[in-house]
């Protein structure tokens, strides 16, 4: 396969424990490949692995292959087998170390000082993605946008106020630190780069008053508005606390449900209710509907968030993914143009604007299967399930080239 | 009287007749003030002691009383 950002052109097979002598006689069969080396003892032996040549992990039963995708497919087809001695075969992705920050300079992450992105970007793989959300409708509904800001007064911005007697401009900052988040502009006035999908065409539903505070209904009509105008991606930074027990609105569900059939993906905060270690709580009401996908949040040490509310209930409330949502640097209404604030909040829209990048990279990923790109390749992380859902969310790496053309740009 | 604050859930199988199942809510007291077409569902609010026949409208999948939301 394709070598690319995320993934290096080799592909990892699992062989049968036990069974690993007949496993690579079996890959040999299919694939012809030569083993190199059944030892992993020779520094660099790896980077320089030939076409057709394997390197066996005998002490774990795997095998490092440097194969065609035809082969790669004959590989997959064989784990298909019953019994087969290969039990299952997928890219080998690159791996980064990802920042760990020490000293913590005042209102801002670690990681942002000086860096040409913040934590939260680079954390997610958006400064590596060769994605930047162009022709996809990314619609978040919050407090609103200052639509005067440095930042987004240049840009064409759909939007509209579902709050009766208000204006769409915010007066809170909570909408504008969201959606500068999920797709603030790749260059911004001053400062790092902050947002994830910045040539998304933005929808700014006002769905919360000034105060922060709305309702059910107002969120709806926001949610009918973006489905009606073909947005691919909701982000809801929004909620009301759910008690242990309570079932999920089964409306809420049955919207979720209507908007993944029009190719809409509604994507909300697992909610800020939890002070971990002594009381998690569970994901708030939308974001505990199966249908949405529920986002929580973690620091940039990689460790869940205290405030994270957690996937406790048996009935719907899980937590699918998590996102940066700690120390968040974003767009802030005027005069103070930018702020660092935390949240589920902030994870959310990360999440969304990645979501655009993998909606961007292929025309099929809409709705439900857009749904299962996102969490496919979240990155795992070693916390409980029901903290991080698959884990980190993750970008899509950049596309590949035809003709030397980069087609991501 | 106290009134509630509301949404309606229309069936998938009466979405083609939206607006016959608002009317027969209004006819029912309820004041309707938002109707999502793009997604069946449209909310307002209504007397209390009268939710139990709202959802006894044909047509209506769903009621559900408003719940208060934040930012988070």
């Amino acid at each position: 396969m394709a070598e690319s950002a995320n993934t290096t052109g080799r592909y990892i097979v699992l062989l049968r424990q036990g069974r690993t002598d007949d496993g690579v006689r079996d890959l040999q069969r299919i694939t012809g490949a030569s083993i190199v080396k059944s030892e992993s003892t020779t520094d660099g032996q790896y980077t320089t692995l030939e076409l057709n040549c394997a390197i066996v992990f005998d002490h774990i039963g795997a095998a490092l292959i440097r194969c065609e995708v035809a082969a790669g497919n004959a590989i997959q087809t064989a784990s298909q087998q019953a019994q087969s001695n290969i039990l299952m075969i997928e890219p080998e992705r690159r791996v980064h170390a990802i920042a760990v920050s020490s000293n913590r300079p005042e209102g801002t992450a670690q990681g942002d000082a000086d860096a040409q992105a913040t934590w939260g970007v680079r954390a997610c793989g958006a400064d590596h993605s060769g994605y930047n959300g162009q022709g996809i409708r990314l619609a978040v509904l919050d407090t609103g946008l200052d639509l005067q800001h440095q930042d987004f007064a240049q840009r064409q911005i759909e939007s509209r106020s579902f709050v009766t007697g208000a204006e769409v401009q915010d007066e809170n900052g909570h909408g504008t630190h969201c959606a500068g988040i999920a797709a603030g502009t790749l260059e911004p006035v001053t400062g790092p780069r902050y947002g994830v999908a910045g040539q998304a065409q933005l929808y700014i539903g006002k769905v919360l008053g000034n105060d922060g505070s709305g309702g059910d209904g107002s969120v709806l009509d926001g949610i009918d508005w973006a489905v009606g105008e073909g947005c691919e991606i909701i982000s809801l930074s929004l909620g009301s606390p759910a008690k242990e027990g309570d079932s999920y609105s089964h409306i809420f569900e049955e919207v979720a449900k209507r908007a993944l059939a029009a190719g809409t993906l509604i994507i909300a905060a697992a909610g800020n209710e939890s002070q971990r270690p002594d009381y998690i709580a569970p994901v708030s009401h939308p974001a505990n509907c199966p249908s949405i996908v529920a986002v929580a949040a973690i620091d940039e040490h990689m460790a869940i968030a205290p405030f994270s509310s957690g996937g406790l209930q048996n009935d719907g409330g899980q937590v699918d993914v998590a996102a940066p949502g700690v120390d968040v640097l974003s767009s802030w209404p005027s005069p103070k143009n930018y702020n660092t604030i935390s949240g589920t909040s902030m994870a959310t829209p990360f999440v969304a604007g990645v979501a655009a990048l993998f909606a961007q990279s292929d025309p099929a990923a809409r709705g439900s299967v857009l749904r299962d790109r996102i969490v496919q390749n979240a990155h795992p992380l070693p916390l409980p399930q029901q903290d991080v859902g698959r884990g980190l969310v993750q970008a899509p790496g950049r596309p590949p080239a035809v003709n030397g053309q980069d087609m991501g740009s | 009287m106290t009134r509630i604050t509301l949404t309606v859930l229309v069936k998938e199988t009466y979405r083609e007749r939206f607006s016959v199942v608002v009317e027969d809510c209004r006819r029912q007291g309820m004041a309707v003030e938002r109707e999502m077409t793009a997604l069946g569902l449209f909310s307002g609010n209504i007397e209390a002691e009268k939710v139990t026949q709202l959802r006894a409208v044909e047509g209506v999948a769903a009621v559900e009383a408003d719940r208060p939301m934040r930012n988070c």
